[in-house]
């Protein structure tokens, strides 16, 4: 990788670096026999410290839990919103299209993974997810072949492959 | 025996988040392809820069059937901006904000401009910096966008204003008002960022 | 994801030790690459690193930023490449035509790519150390100059006359070996 201005390695170098590049891949012997050294040995300076502090908190941490568990389980809707997650709601207008699918960060771009469902009485296509706050890229995919952005969120500003993507920004609360 | 096998379940539990980055990338990429991605994600990782927006980057790529030589390149060159994002923001900058930074030098701000935000603030910029690079997005320059963020960051506007901002103007713009209007009037319109002095 | 690493370390930094050992998987390869390819051998390579991963963990509470962990223990990596006494017989290793020490290097490939790592080996062992560590760092490690400065302590410019040297030694010694 060269910075701006600076010369590119001739094609003997670059060649060599792709070598260096895929060399030794050392296994995990070395991480089993520094921590055989380890264990032999006195934890971190401030590990037992931490470790005094440690246990109260983890303590109280799980009793915390437990009692917040219980107040959930009493009172469970059907398919409850996981916590810290914001219900999005994706929407296309595709009447001729007889297959469309969601696909971006959220779902690791599988193609398959989240199919939009049809409404008869409008033709438009919709899924709603569950996502947690930040900025995700995605496009509508139709009958696996046409990828689309959505008109209603902004356009990815670094179309890399030639597709058109847009992106949704999930906040932390609703304004 | 017995811990060093508990050892090895133990840390194959917590290695999983970590390693299952490669496995996604070896599992639907061509070896070659995962090789030189898995090596930018190493890059990545020893100069602490968020490495997830690099593997969906990739994994976008093979989704829309990109060549090998697009997908390692735009996955370097989001790395490249994630490199700019640290050296605008500063060290102290999150992974959040470092993304949000790359958006936004992506969509035209300037580096300088990135880094006057975080030092006006002197707190996370992730919020303004996308709301930036969203209203660049819309059509708005990306000087007007950058200039206005920087004014609203200096008169100390809380996040929630540049939320607002920001569907204010979508909400303009899609009744047919220009980008650049849109955003000019909803400026004008923004609540004073602390409430008048009682008499 | 990245939070990860920060949280690995805290519970490492409390005496974790399945913390630290997902810590050093992390970083095992790319580390384990540097050393190996620095000190010319596969085998030193990995008692550089082991040494690294003791003084990282005996250090940890020295590394105050634990979200930077890896630029941290890259540097006492560095820093252990350059005092391995090792280094100073490196360039001995390839005076006399030393198949053990190459292969110790190699792994499963073509032979017009044994033949060319070989050469490799043999060129990188020629260059001075501060410049083969600048090559390594900018080149086959990806860093940035500003991140190798980091790392190393040197100045930028430095650095990059240092890389400028040795890619053009290396075109050198490469089309020499290989007749180009």
């Amino acid at each position: 990788m060269s910075e701006p201005n600076e010369a590119e390695p001739a094609p003997v170098v670059r060649r060599a670096i792709e070598l260096l590049r895929s060399s030794t891949d050392l296994d995990a012997s070395v991480e089993r026999r520094v921590l055989a050294q380890l264990r032999d040995g006195p934890p971190p300076a401030d590990a037992l410290r931490r470790r005094g502090w440690g246990r109260l908190a983890t303590i109280t941490g799980l009793a915390l839990v437990a009692t917040l568990a219980a107040v959930v389980v009493t009172r469970l809707r059907p398919n409850p919103v996981p916590p810290g997650r914001r219900e999005i709601r994706f929407t296309i207008s595709a009447e001729t299209a007889s297959r469309v699918t969601l696909v971006g960060d959220f779902n690791d771009w599988n193609p398959a993974e989240t199919p939009l469902r049809r409404m008869p009485s409008t033709g438009e296509w919709s899924v709603t997810l569950p996502l947690l706050p930040g900025s995700y890229r995605f496009s509508f995919l139709l009958d696996g072949r046409t990828w689309q952005s959505d008109p209603e969120r902004p356009t990815a500003p670094d179309p890399d492959f030639g597709t058109p993507t847009s992106v949704v920004n999930v906040e932390h609360s609703a304004l | 025996m017995k811990s060093f096998r508990l050892f090895l379940v133990l840390s194959s539990l917590i290695a999983a988040p970590l390693a299952a980055q490669d496995q996604r990338l070896e599992a639907r990429l061509a070896p070659e392809t995962a090789r030189e991605v898995l090596l930018l994600l190493d890059s990545a990782r020893i100069a602490s820069l968020p490495t997830e927006p690099l593997v969906q980057k990739a994994l976008e790529g093979q989704s829309k059937n990109a060549p090998p030589d697009r997908i390692i390149g735009a996955v370097r060159q989001l790395l490249g901006g994630l490199r700019d994002a640290r050296l605008a923001l500063g060290e102290v900058a999150s992974g959040p904000e470092l993304i949000a930074g790359a958006n936004a030098l992506r969509a035209g701000a300037s580096p300088a401009a990135v880094s006057a935000l975080r030092r006006q603030r002197g707190r996370e910029v992730t919020v303004p910096l996308s709301v930036l690079t969203d209203l660049v997005a819309r059509g708005v320059s990306a000087a007007a966008a950058s200039h206005a963020v920087t004014a609203m960051v200096g008169e100390g506007h809380a996040d929630r204003d540049f939320l607002l901002l920001r569907t204010q103007v979508e909400q303009d713009i899609r009744t047919g008002v220009a980008p650049g209007s849109a955003l000019d009037r909803r400026l004008s319109g923004l609540p004073a960022s602390a409430p008048p002095r009682q008499p | 994801m990245e939070h990860n690493i920060a949280a690995l370390v805290a519970k490492a930094q409390s005496g974790d030790l399945n913390a630290f050992a997902a810590l050093m998987a992390q970083f095992r390869s790319p580390f384990g690459r540097y050393a190996s390819e620095m000190l010319g051998s596969r085998e030193e390579g990995e008692e550089v690193l082991q040494d690294t991963f003791l003084r990282a963990y005996r250090g940890l509470a020295s590394c105050r930023e634990p979200e930077r962990f890896g630029a941290w223990a890259f540097r006492i990596l560095v820093n252990r490449c350059r005092s391995s006494r090792r280094q100073l017989l490196r360039r001995d290793r390839f005076r006399v035509d030393d198949h053990d020490a190459l292969e110790s290097l190699s792994v499963p490939r073509p032979e017009e790519d044994r033949e060319l790592k070989e050469a490799i080996d043999k060129a990188l062992a020629l260059l001075p150390s501060p410049q083969r560590e600048a090559f390594l760092l900018k080149h086959v490690e990806g860093f940035s100059y500003e991140e190798i400065a980091e790392v190393t302590g040197a100045r930028i410019p430095a650095l990059k006359m240092r890389v400028s040297r040795a890619c053009e030694a290396l075109r050198v010694s490469l089309q020499g070996e290989l007749h180009e």
